[in-house]
């Protein structure tokens, strides 16, 4: 098998499965975030949740999109350094859910932290964020410092 | 909505992912909004029904249709990116998020009560409820 010289069209196959494994990793490699249980015995959680994440910038401000569901909006933390916005927090399992007997487990649960890079720095304050359907918005205004001004040019 | 215009052709399901894979690529294929979204569910045991947990992150109920048909509940949600149309000057820097339809489909054991299926939707979870068709104990049937 290995001394076959591939001759027909799918002789880059192979070529083709590792760019794809690397775009594909490299596109959700960021998004899996590593939960971890908030007691022993929750053997059957999944430790890898993805934490799907939209960054748009606008003219004076940075918008994040992330999401979260399930959670209580007390037990996220959303925080501000520079040019990072860090997102931490524990997805805690209903106390329904340890009750009866699980078939399928897919979702995650645990302490999770996630550090988002931004294009440009921006500024603590003023800064807002509202968590709703299971999505955490933030909204970043640029540091007014690092925003590009016109400067005039006078006459000599 | 390109994202929804599906191939036609009947082979396409039967060499995903293998084979338009190596057909037409991997990355256009895969990495497009393309039809492989399958959005985390728990399934558990409640009493002698069950009930699935499944994440639908920004998901209005609207968005979703729970159906129970022939002994398969079939989960389905849509939903469109608002700002898609001005994707030329909407700043996007980071895009992870996932928009289009997906399809999620369980077989339903026997003994539960699709008539009574319940399902809402709160902080992104996807709460259905399939309760048990003996909850009211088992049915006598008199034998004439």
């Amino acid at each position: 098998m290995a001394s076959q010289v591939p001759t027909n069209d799918n002789s880059n196959a192979w070529q083709w499965l590792v760019n794809g494994w690397h775009a594909l990793r490299d596109k959700a490699v960021s998004a899996m975030t590593y939960f971890t249980p908030e007691r022993e015995q929750e053997q059957s959680a999944q430790r890898w949740g993805v934490l799907a994440t939209d960054v748009t910038e606008q003219k004076s401000s940075v918008h994040v999109e992330l999401e979260l569901p399930g959670m209580d909006k007390t037990d996220l933390s959303v925080e501000v350094l520079e040019n990072h916005l860090v997102v931490a927090g524990e997805k805690r399992t209903s106390a329904t859910r340890q009750e009866g007997s699980l078939v399928v487990t897919e979702r995650a649960y645990g302490s999770f932290k996630r550090v988002i890079p931004l294009p440009c720095n921006v500024e603590s304050e003023g800064t807002t964020a509202k968590y709703k359907d299971g999505v955490l918005s933030v909204t970043m205004p640029k540091d007014r410092r690092q925003q590009p001004r016109t400067i005039k040019i006078e006459r000599g | 909505m390109s994202s929804l215009i599906k191939p036609t052709d009947v082979f396409d399901d039967f060499y995903r992912p293998f084979g338009s894979l190596l057909a037409q690529g991997f990355p256009s294929r895969l990495l497009a909004d393309s039809d492989v979204w399958m959005p985390a569910a728990d399934v558990r045991r409640d009493g002698d029904g069950y009930v699935i947990d499944m994440e639908v992150p920004g998901f209005k109920p609207d968005q979703i249709n729970v159906e129970a048909h022939d002994n398969v509940l079939t989960i389905e949600g849509e939903r469109s990116d608002e700002s898609e149309e001005k994707k030329e000057d909407n700043g996007y820097i980071r895009r992870e998020r996932r928009y289009g339809k997906f399809t999620r489909r369980f077989t339903l054991p026997a003994g539960v009560d699709a008539e009574a299926i319940a399902a809402q939707v709160t902080d992104g979870v996807l709460h259905v409820s399939i309760p048990s068709a003996t909850e009211n104990g088992p049915q006598k049937i008199t034998v004439e």
